[in-house]
């Protein structure tokens, strides 16, 4: 039989996601098309700025992450009760995600305040370096979110339900403002996150998130 | 032959059923969804009872006890750790009444609830208690066999394993770890390592259960089955399930279910049974077609096998050549010994992403650094590492307790460096190699290196039966013949090439050699490593501690595993070559280029454009000293490269990080001239801009590149930093005089704040033009708030401030409609 971890408002941490910086999706971040590798940058000048960053970025990531997952109790036309809250899910893009699904998992996840605070302090002296270790640090917040996702969707997916797509605050008129709760809803604290009285997240490269578990039609 | 022996005789002579689904069954009797079945052991014991005598009847050889969740945390989420030991030991006399004494009773142990350390919550300790304690009730209450089932994660089974160990004495252990429809764990574990992993911890049985149905189960038992000799389980779930009207369904029949046991069978199965959504039908069908059927013989490809968690690496005859990378060692490296030192491991980490990306196979870990908590130091370095590199890790430490916390932290196989001949050393270290289910290297030597071969390999026979005797898998040992230093013992050398032979042909035990050692104290060491690698390698030699980023040492290597049968076809050197190839045309392509003759002003103007950061400050000075004035410098030379940047960047020919690469490169030289400018009075400044990041915000790296560029291109520029609140950058507008005001916002939260100071702006009639720009800015929002003008990005803010001091608005174009 098997045991879903974070159902029943069991919280699941993960304190250390092991990582890889593809070359690829960095370039794509700075923008550069067609590229797989950085050695193929004719510019051996940028190509070295990239791959410093790269490497600086392997030593100053430490990825973590925490989730919940809450069965969902109530359907309204403006907002998603949960057994835990009925303000976390408000607005109309929320109840059209979750209107199908029986729980929802709240997640966030980090790479930590090292990156950050080592981009603080070059950007004043090496604003280039400071730049290109920013782009990387935030690529890889999304690639610890796309990490703690494909172990949810395994959850989602044992229990035999099929996943929403992964929505976060800001997006739609889900507003920034959830994000105190959903901070607390996920007892975010367990992995070093939260956020500014505006709603930015500390460390800055993190992510919050909702993934929805719809029944089958 | 002991129960434990009976058994495995037993399975070695024909196939085993084990029991299908309970709770689905339970549910059927009453059981409430949600509620806890381990609990009915206690409170409804008719019902479990009457399900496994159902499967007793269907066919099943050995039942599963109903204690799933009946472990420490599990049974505390309904309030009853204080009856695990009833519920248990019940739970086995259910198991008893139903199967008879024809019916092997299996202890059932699922996973603990929680993560494991390092990458998980609980630790290890923690998790190898919780296990153990069950694993003791079991054992206690007199079960046939254990079964661990359903780990999604290699660190927990391990810990499972460990916690068996401890209290099961010879019953047999079958160990299920649970794998998605991609073949691989939750935390990317493939089979193959899983293998590894769990017969080096001493499992009897291995298999795969759960989470996916029959069809993807398959090529999941195929790989277990080639990847070990043991006896391979398996228990699907009856397909994928599907959630009906609040209920799941697993939607596969029994029919169904049983047209893949003779597919599970001819892939290796031997011990068949059913998890979530099977029923005694299906056991009943299954059985029918297999019960003692002879196990299919099996080929497996011997090897010593080491992991990370989710890679295996095969050390032995015919398989690559392993390099393990030497690097992440602090002996006479004191910069990397300080950082240890001082807990901090960025160096450490830094050096294995070298190693991977230089090509080794696998990395040894040294952190001995005197006066240092070195155990504390390999446990941080073991998590930090396996973060960064997915290869397996050599364990490597004079201290068992350094040894000891290195392979907690670990989930995968590592290998530990070393154990000697020497009785204290063989009393310390295997204890610990058969604990933890690692491989050793095993130096062929005492207390003194021995000259002669002969010597060596009767330390090595020695070892093999101190390992006979301590349970360790001859498999599990590398020898090391050691390499002894041939400017001091010629004759040594040559027999260390004996040994290998030796080894190879009549013990069949891997080898390995710290290759370093041999050169030293004699001139082009290089060349000494490359020919004694070659010859070492044609002498059977299979891993070497090395340096991975010596060139001519791998292709040394590769060249010389033509010859040793370990690249079939030549594939391997063959696009070895093609590398090599390619990056030195990349090489001579680039040293021509450097050696085309140009003027100094032209290496600077290219500089500029290329974004090369490291020459520019030498060439501006070689510039200035061959006569250049510091003005035609700027403004001649630096100010059109970054224009003609600025082109290449318009037609989408260069991008943005070669303009940020290209702004750092001309502020470093711009940094150079200023002074000399300023004292000639030649410095014009186009315009006067204070930017900040609006109050409540905190990104700033863009606003930062930005500032760069406007400064390179002649503005006088004051940054205010973050978080500023709008009347200081009013105030800093009217101390600095400025002609734009220009902001920065990355949040929907703080954008506000830039009509805030927009509005004060028009309110108070002052004489500053208002830029905007930002992740979540656009032109239609910077119109709205009455901005003057609008940067998209680091690419068009010097254009758009240009413009505002031209008088012209600036993006706002993009707005209208």
């Amino acid at each position: 039989m098997y045991t879903v971890k974070s159902l029943g408002g069991h919280l699941v941490v993960i304190n250390s996601i092991p990582f890889e910086i593809e070359e690829k999706r960095v370039l794509r971040e700075l923008r550069i098309p067609r590229l797989k590798h950085v050695k193929e940058l004719k510019e051996e000048g940028v190509a070295k700025a990239i791959k410093q960053a790269i490497d600086a970025a392997y030593t100053l990531i430490h990825g973590r992450a925490c989730y919940k997952t809450y069965r969902i109790v109530d359907v309204q036309r403006d907002r998603v009760t949960t057994e835990a809250s009925d303000t976390i899910f408000f607005g109309a893009n929320m109840v059209k995600l979750l209107a199908k699904s029986d729980y929802a998992t709240l997640l966030a996840t980090t790479i930590g305040p090292e990156l950050e605070r080592k981009v603080d302090h070059l950007k004043k002296t090496h604003t280039a370096d400071a730049y290109f270790l920013d782009v990387v640090g935030g690529w890889m917040a999304d690639y610890m979110a796309d990490r703690v996702d494909a172990i949810v969707q395994s959850e989602v997916t044992r229990s035999g339900y099929a996943r929403t797509m992964r929505y976060s605050p800001g997006y739609g008129d889900w507003d920034l403002t959830v994000q105190r709760e959903l901070l607390g809803l996920v007892e975010a604290k367990s992995i070093g996150l939260s956020c500014t009285e505006t709603y930015i997240l500390q460390p800055r490269k993190s992510v919050t998130a909702v993934i929805g578990w719809e029944r089958a039609t | 032959m002991g129960a434990c022996d009976l058994i495995l005789e037993r399975l070695s002579r024909g196939v085993m059923i084990l029991d299908g689904s309970m709770g689905a069954l339970l549910q059927g009797r009453g059981l409430p969804s949600g509620y806890a079945p381990d609990l009915w052991n206690l409170e409804k014991p008719e019902a479990i009872e009457a399900v496994q005598r159902e499967y007793v009847q269907a066919g099943s050889d050995i039942l599963l006890t109903n204690t799933f969740g009946a472990s420490r945390r599990r049974l505390a989420e309904y309030d009853a750790y204080g009856k695990l030991k009833d519920i248990n030991r019940a739970a086995v006399a259910i198991a008893r009444r139903a199967g008879g004494s024809a019916t092997l009773v299996a202890g059932d142990i699922g996973p603990s609830g929680t993560t494991v350390q390092p990458f998980g919550e609980i630790p290890f300790s923690e998790a190898y208690e919780i296990f153990r304690e069950q694993a003791a009730e079991l054992v206690a209450a007199g079960v046939d066999l254990l079964v661990i089932e359903t780990m999604f994660d290699l660190q927990e089974m391990k810990a499972a394993l460990m916690g068996c160990n401890d209290v099961r004495g010879r019953i047999p252990l079958m160990a299920f770890m649970t794998f998605t429809q991609d073949g691989l764990t939750d935390t990317g574990t493939d089979p193959v390592t899983a293998a590894a992993v769990l017969e080096g911890l001493g499992a009897d049985i291995i298999g795969a259960n759960c989470s996916t149905g029959p069809e993807h189960m398959l090529p999941v038992v195929a790989k277990l089955a080639r990847a070990t000799r043991l006896p391979i389980a398996v228990q699907p779930n009856a397909g994928l399930p599907v959630q009906k009207a609040g209920v799941t369904i697993f939607p596969m029949t029994a029919a169904e279910m049983a047209e893949y046991a003779p597919k599970f069978y001819e892939a290796g199965a031997s011990v068949i049974g059913g998890c979530c959504g099977t029923t005694p039908e299906y056991i009943h069908m299954a059985a029918r077609q297999l019960k003692g059927k002879p196990p299919v013989p099996r080929t497996f490809i011997p090897g010593t096998r080491i992991t990370s968690r989710m890679k295996t690496v095969v050390i032995g005859a015919g398989h690559p050549f392993c390099i393990i990378g030497e690097k992440i060692n602090p002996t006479g490296r004191k910069k990397f010994a300080s950082a240890i030192a001082e807990g901090r491991m960025d160096m450490v980490v830094a050096e294995a992403r070298k190693e991977f990306e230089a090509g080794a196979n696998a990395l040894d870990v040294n952190v001995g650094v005197p006066l240092t908590d070195e155990p504390m130091l390999m446990g941080k370095a073991i998590t930090a590492i396996q973060n960064v590199v997915d290869l397996p890790l050599v364990i490597d430490s004079s201290y068992v307790e350094a040894l000891e916390q290195g392979l907690i932290n670990y989930p995968g196989k590592a290998l530990v460096n070393s154990i000697n001949a020497e009785q204290e050393r063989i009393e310390q270290i295997f204890p610990l190699v058969k604990k933890y289910g690692a491989a050793v290297i095993a130096l062929c030597a005492e207390d003194e290196i021995p000259e002669k071969a002969a010597d060596r390999i009767r330390n090595a026979e020695k070892i093999l039966q101190h390992a006979r005797d301590y349970g360790v898998a001859a498999e599990n040992i590398i020898f090391d013949p050691l390499a002894l230093v041939v400017s001091a013992m010629q004759a040594g050398s040559a027999q260390t090439l004996e040994t290998i032979r030796i080894i190879a042909r009549e013990l069949g035990n891997a080898t390995s050699l710290g290759l370093s050692n041999v050169s030293f104290g004699l001139p082009n060491r290089h060349l000494i490593n490359q020919n004694f690698l070659s010859m070492a390698v044609a002498a059977g030699l299979d891993a070497a501690i090395m340096s991975p980023y010596e060139a001519e040492l791998k292709q040394a290597l590769s060249a010389a595993s033509l010859f040793a049968g370990r690249d079939p076809d030549c594939r391997r050197y063959i696009d070895f070559q093609t590398v090599v190839e390619s990056e030195k045309k990349s090489a001579a392509s680039a040293a021509a280029d450097a050696a085309r003759p140009r003027t100094t002003e032209e290496r600077i103007y290219e500089s500029v454009v290329e974004g090369d950061r490291d020459s520019i400050e030498k060439l501006v000075n070689q510039a200035l000293s061959e006569g250049s004035d510091p003005f035609h410098l700027f403004v001649d030379i630096m100010t059109p490269a970054i224009r003609h940047l600025g082109d290449l960047f318009g037609a989408r020919k260069k991008f943005i990080p070669h303009l940020v690469a290209a702004a750092d490169t001309m502020k470093r030289g711009v940094a150079i001239l200023t002074p000399l400018l300023e004292a000639s009075g030649q410095i014009e400044h186009k315009g006067t801009i204070v930017m900040a990041t609006v109050k409540g915000d905190i990104h700033d790296i863009g606003k930062s590149v930005c500032a760069i560029m406007l400064r390179n291109f002649g503005f006088k520029v004051f940054d205010l930093g973050r978080n500023v609140p709008h009347e200081t950058i009013l105030q800093a507008a009217a101390e600095h005089k400025a002609e734009i005001i220009g902001l920065s916002a990355l949040m929907t939260t703080t954008m506000m704040q830039m009509k805030v100071v927009a509005d004060a702006v028009r309110e108070q009639r002052l004489p500053y033009k208002v830029l905007v720009g930002g992740a979540v800015v656009t032109p239609r929002f910077a119109a709205e708030i009455g901005a003057d003008g609008y940067s998209r990005d680091v690419g068009d803010c010097v254009a758009a401030a240009e413009a505002l001091v031209d008088g012209r608005t600036a993006g706002l174009h993009s707005a209208a409609g």
